[in-house]
């Protein structure tokens, strides 16, 4: 009695690749499948991914793994979804993470969606991440090592997860490259992770003056008493925290504190003005933790590269979160995911709304 | 056959060949020499590739000075239309280049690459036909029509006798891409300037292909060089010239035979899917067709998502146009045919060959009516 079918998503990197061979050593059967969702010109000699050679590389080892293969044009949903939120998140003065509305929006609907097509049971991908069940809900358990990924699947339903496998979940990333090697994976095995934004060749920015000029609104720099320092490009080109590109020389480290879209400015100061708080989370999808009203602890990463640290958290009756730090923390960025580990499972995560 | 064809139903993207061709191939072919060498060696090679092009000649009703072989018909395509758009330009000044979006892509490429004149894309008419009833009477010295004799993605063949009524008696020059025709149907080639033909398509090993030249045109070769008559440079691909010869004694004994088998097959797949589906369009029904094509559209499902679905079954079948990188766009076909966007993406090619079995097409359209069945509406 064989496996069952599982559609895995392979963009043409070494995780998705070995992800998809490990399943086909486990007896599945294996659908490989790309979602082409970018192709710019020189896709793969730089950072991004999914674009015609990425397509190939995942062609090529579909054909070395020997199993049937499917390329997916996604190009323009990724664009209406994942590209146009990032440009408007930022022109509304937040920071984005494209990946976690790639996932959540794109990926992981679509692949199931299309699983159902070919009747496929499950789906997997190559993110460094475990699923878990604990008390009758499923979760997403962080691995061990720096690579590990569950902070952009926090958006994953109860639904979605009994679907989803990680096959990468209990190795390191030297293993898998090891073991790309050994299976003669060579198109990928050699090939540089794709960091960072996977439509961003170099710098958000220049991204931004690429596409979205025209919405380009120059500001004011302004302290913290309110007092105008100088001119900003736009609020859509800075990000809290931010230190370097400010144009402007306040003969002491200077630091973008807040941003004020409503009045297109940009607030600067020192190091200490940037730590808040408190911070007000919405668009809230609960995980390991059913919903409740009742206030809790946990440990919360407000970036992707953050260590978790501890906060109290008090959902409010507009479905929003208000969580306090117990120790103030800096860079906390409106538009960037909040999520809420305990002990390395995922119980819930939202959107950072506001901070103080 | 070690890999069986049996659901494979894409017979107009190339056909495998035979296992009697691949044991006639290796017998044959016996270490050559240079076909361009003075000694022995190289006349035994010249006289392979001379009885081959004498085969072919005589397969087509044409001269054997008239035949020469390519890679393939997309060269072939390509050396026929910038050669006679060159030649043309050269003695008449202007140019008027007349096609339609029927033709292959690779004739739509040819035609892009050449400048200097001035190209017509003529409309299609409700039965498929490139509509050249404005410009007939002007028809003359300095005109290039390129017209295809059969589709290869509904199977509707061309109506060529009022041009060749017309190409009788005014002086324009005519290109045709003949590609589908070897084993499907029997054309005249009279009045044709060019074509192009591709052996795999007619069961020869895939790289080979023929130009057709009529006698006392003259052009310039893509490249230069000393083979095909200074023609086509290159050394010759032997195996592939060897191979469009026994592909054509295949034909010569077997054509007819394989013919109404694989029109049997080809009606009984379109009696039984207008039957058991609802929504379903087939192209051309009226028209004269190849007889082993069915364009069918299936309104409402996604066919890429049904081709898929099949490919995971084993069958083999074809979206108007595939493309490598993974976006598939609609047939550029369909939709000068008059289909919408949605339409041209909900349909599929079945081309039939005598590989199919009763039992396969059968069991092909009880996958299909499965699938459809089971596959989402598009909204």
């Amino acid at each position: 009695m064989s496996k069952p079918r599982v559609l895995c998503a392979m963009s043409g990197g070494v995780d998705s690749s070995v992800a998809a061979y490990l399943l086909k050593s486990a007896g599945y059967d294996v659908v490989g499948m790309t979602m082409k969702t970018w192709s710019a010109d020189g896709g793969s000699a730089n950072r991004s991914c999914c674009g015609i050679d990425d397509v190939d590389d995942a062609r090529r080892i579909a054909a070395q793994l020997d199993i049937p293969y499917i390329a997916l044009d996604m190009e323009d949903i990724f664009q209406k979804t994942v590209i146009q939120d990032f440009q408007s998140e930022y022109l509304k003065g937040r920071t984005p993470n494209p990946c976690i509305v790639c996932n959540y929006k794109l990926k992981f609907g679509y692949l199931l969606q299309k699983a159902d097509e070919v009747e496929a049971e499950y789906v997997a991908t190559g993110h460094y991440a475990r699923i878990v069940e604990k008390d009758g809900r499923l979760a997403v358990l962080s691995c061990d090592h720096e690579k590990d990924q569950s902070y952009v699947l926090y958006n994953l339903s109860q639904a979605q997860l009994a679907r989803i496998m990680f096959p990468l979940a209990d190795f390191d990333k030297d293993k898998i490259r090891d073991m790309a090697w050994e299976q003669k994976l060579t198109r990928v095995a050699a090939k540089p992770d794709s960091v960072e934004i996977c439509f961003v060749k170099d710098d958000y920015r220049n991204f931004l003056k690429t596409t979205v000029n025209e919405k380009l609104q120059p500001g004011e720099f302004i302290g913290n008493d309110g007092q105008v320092l100088g001119k900003n490009e736009g609020v859509a080109m800075y990000t809290v925290g931010q230190r370097k590109g400010l144009g402007i020389n306040l003969n002491e480290k200077t630091y973008v504190t807040e941003i004020l879209p409503e009045k297109n400015q940009v607030r600067l100061g020192r190091r200490q003005d940037l730590f808040r708080k408190e911070m007000r989370v919405n668009r809230i999808n609960w995980m390991a933790k059913a919903p409740t009203t009742e206030s809790f602890e946990a440990q919360v990463k407000i970036r992707y590269q953050h260590e978790p640290v501890k906060c109290f958290v008090a959902p409010q009756a507009d479905g929003s979160l208000q969580v306090e730090f117990s120790t103030a923390q800096e860079q906390v960025a409106p538009g960037q995911s909040a999520v809420f580990y305990d002990q390395g499972i995922v119980l819930l995560g939202g959107l950072i709304d506001s901070c103080s | 056959m070690t890999i069986s064809f049996a659901k494979y139903f894409d017979s107009n993207a190339t056909l495998p060949i035979s296992d009697f061709h691949r044991s006639t191939l290796l017998e044959n072919l016996e270490p050559m020499g240079n076909a361009s060498s003075l000694h022995a060696y190289g006349r035994r090679a010249k006289d392979l590739i001379e009885t081959c092009r004498e085969k072919c000649a005589r397969y087509l009703g044409v001269d054997h000075r008239e035949i020469f072989f390519t890679s393939g018909a997309t060269e072939a395509n390509h050396i026929a239309i910038r050669g006679l758009s060159k030649i043309l330009l050269e003695a008449h000044g202007q140019v008027r280049l007349f096609y339609s979006q029927l033709e292959h892509p690779c004739v739509l490429d040819a035609l892009a690459s050449v400048e200097g004149v001035t190209k017509i894309e003529l409309s299609l008419d409700r039965f498929g036909q490139p509509q050249f009833d404005s410009y007939r009477s002007s028809l003359g010295a300095g005109d290039l029509v390129i017209c295809m004799a059969a589709n290869n993605e509904t199977g509707h063949l061309i109506d060529f006798v009022d041009l060749h009524s017309s190409k009788s008696t005014q002086e324009f020059e005519l290109h045709v891409d003949m590609v589908q025709v070897p084993g499907k149907c029997k054309f005249a080639m009279s009045g044709f300037t060019t074509a192009s033909l591709s052996g795999h398509k007619f069961g020869a090993l895939k790289g080979i292909g023929i130009l057709f030249k009529k006698r006392g045109v003259d052009f310039p070769a893509l490249f230069k060089g000393s083979q095909e008559k200074t023609f086509r440079a290159g050394t010759e691909n032997l195996i592939g010239i060897l191979s469009l010869s026994i592909a054509i004694d295949e034909l010569l004994e077997k054509e007819k035979q394989w013919q109404a088998h694989t029109k049997r097959l080809r009606d009984h797949f379109e009696q039984r899917i207008q039957n058991e589906l609802t929504g379903i369009n087939i192209y051309g029904l009226a028209s004269d067709r190849l007889i082993n094509t069915s364009n069918v559209c299936f309104e409402g499902i996604d066919g890429e998502s049904l081709l898929f679905s099949l490919d995971l079954l084993g069958y083999a079948v074809s979206l108007g146009s595939a493309c490598s990188s993974g976006s598939v766009e609609p047939s550029h076909v369909l939709l000068a045919l008059g289909y919408t966007e949605s339409q041209a993406r909900s349909s599929l090619r079945f081309s039939f060959s005598h590989h199919n079995t009763l039992e396969g097409v059968n069991s092909l359209v009880d996958a299909i009516v499965k699938t459809v069945r089971r596959l989402p509406r598009k909204d």
